[in-house]
């Protein structure tokens, strides 16, 4: 953590959202890129930023210095999802009512090709998952964290994130068996 | 998979490939590795896995994108400031009109807008929920739900099952779940809320577009004004207006459109305020049709309300003609 980001965190903390504001700015984008792979949608994963930010400022004076910035944002992240994904497995519904035009999510487009197909299928065999197999899979190989960091995040054991790793791999790879040599 | 793999050697494999093992475990594994072609596969099987997993994920969110929700992030804190000291939901709809109306305005103007005040003012006192909901085999009672400060946020989501009902997910002291249809009180008391009181634009965005299906009604009237007159959000507020072009034209539509015209900021919104003022031609609206005709800056709208001001002039009075 440089010396600009403590000073910037110490600000935050004495109430000056100015810096907040701009620690979300040095900070957003990998939380943005984190949010929308944990979450199945792009509108979930803007409101899983907006939350999430929102947790971070409303908390930051419990930020001890003890972890790096990110460690303790990405670990209000996927706490606010599970939340999230909890509350609508609740509801029984998986997709968000659709947004006015103007921020409307631009669909993906449908890919005919074969990667298409690949990634597609890669998605769904991620969604199988056990919702935490598939958190300690993304932080480790999407977010290329260590083990030690996606334990502390997600505030389980070194071995425990090691078994996830392991199973979410095995389903995944059996899942995706058919496309392996494509 | 060859069945020949054992658990802890795929176990092995696995810790491999993430780079989990120790210089002598490394050893030995590659010994094996390099005689067993099953365990060759596996490895690749793995690889493939991952390089695939991390192509299909592969996202960056563009600059536009990440300031849009920036801005927002904002808006929202800068809500949380100003909330500490904010009062109780119904209380707080008349104070925001109050904010608009106590704003310099010309003369004329401010007479137009006390009638805002005067009808919102006739509605707010009344109780308009008075329902219960069950919940666990609990009551709540959604009125005093909203005024309490126990509400901390309510999740908006949709059935994914078609059954037309609408969701919410509200997070209080204790969580509990509401369904119901759309003209359902405790439903659209909700929607208000959420419309009116929320900090997150897309949420109030949900809201206000679930209100257009509503049927007319004096109580969303006033909310949609409401909305209209203070919401920071131009998609919130250009949604309000169109759903108030479905609404019988009220003297308190007219006064908020009134308002917008001469200061909106977002040239669609005044736009949707002009074609209402057009549609329900008045005499109050004609000192700012005059304004809107020399200093609105969008050309068109500047060009519709000189054309509206000549039509209107012969509407309202039919009978002044100057005969040289």
């Amino acid at each position: 953590m440089t010396d600009k980001i403590k000073q910037l965190i110490k600000d935050a903390q004495n109430g000056d959202s100015h810096s907040f504001h701009q620690l979300v700015a040095l900070h957003d984008e990998k939380i943005m890129v984190l949010a929308y792979q944990l979450m199945k949608n792009k509108q979930d994963a803007e409101d899983l930023y907006q939350d999430a930010f929102v947790k971070a400022y409303n908390n930051i004076r419990s930020f001890r210095f003890e972890s790096s910035f990110y460690t303790w944002l990405y670990r209000i992240t996927v706490n606010t999802a599970l939340n999230m994904k909890r509350k609508m497995s609740r509801m029984r519904t998986q997709e968000p009512i659709e947004n006015y035009d103007p921020i409307e999510n631009i669909p993906e487009p449908v890919s005919t090709n074969k990667r298409g197909e690949i990634n597609r299928a890669i998605k769904a065999a991620t969604n199988e998952l056990p919702e935490k197999q598939r958190t300690a899979f993304i932080l480790k190989y999407l977010q290329d964290l260590k083990i030690k960091d996606v334990s502390a995040i997600m505030g389980i054991s070194e071995g425990t994130v090691k078994k996830y790793l392991f199973r979410a791999m095995e389903k995944m790879r059996i899942q995706l068996k058919e496309y392996r040599y494509v | 998979m060859s069945k020949d793999i054992s658990d802890q050697l795929k176990e092995q494999a696995f810790e491999y490939v993430t780079g989990l093992l120790s210089e002598s475990e490394l050893t030995s594994f590659k010994e094996i590795l390099s005689t067993d072609e099953e365990l060759k596969k596996l490895i690749n099987e793995y690889q493939s896995t991952l390089n695939a997993s991390s192509k299909a994920f592969a996202y960056t969110p563009s600059d536009e994108e990440l300031q849009s929700q920036r801005l927002l992030l904002r808006g929202r804190i800068d809500q949380l400031n100003k909330q500490k000291n904010e009062k109780p939901f119904l209380v707080n709809i008349l104070e925001r009109l109050k904010r608009f109306l106590t704003a310099p305005q010309p003369a004329w103007a401010v007479i137009t807008y006390m009638v805002i005040a005067v009808v919102i003012s006739k509605l707010i006192p009344v109780p308009i929920f008075e329902n219960t909901i069950q919940f666990n085999q609990q009551s709540f009672n959604v009125a005093d739900l909203l005024q309490s400060q126990d509400l901390k946020s309510i999740k908006l989501i949709n059935s994914q099952n078609g059954d037309g009902r609408i969701h919410f997910a509200l997070e209080t002291g204790n969580d509990m779940d509401i369904s119901g249809r759309l003209n359902d009180e405790n439903i659209q008391q909700l929607l208000f809320y959420l419309l009116l009181k929320d900090d997150n634009p897309g949420k109030r965005l949900k809201a206000v577009r679930l209100l257009q299906d509503s049927a007319p009604q004096i109580e969303a009237q006033a909310v949609l004004v409401s909305a209209l007159l203070t919401d920071t959000n131009p998609g919130v507020r250009l949604r309000s207006i169109k759903i108030l072009k479905n609404y019988e034209t009220s003297e308190l539509i007219i006064d908020a459109c009134i308002k917008i015209l001469l200061e909106d900021e977002n040239e669609a919104v005044r736009q949707h305020a002009l074609e209402i003022i057009s549609d329900h031609p008045m005499e109050k609206s004609l000192p700012v049709l005059q304004i809107v005709s020399v200093m609105d800056e969008n050309e068109y709208i500047k060009a519709q309300a000189t054309m509206m001001l000549q039509s209107f002039r012969e509407s309202v009075e039919p009978d002044v003609i100057e005969v040289k």
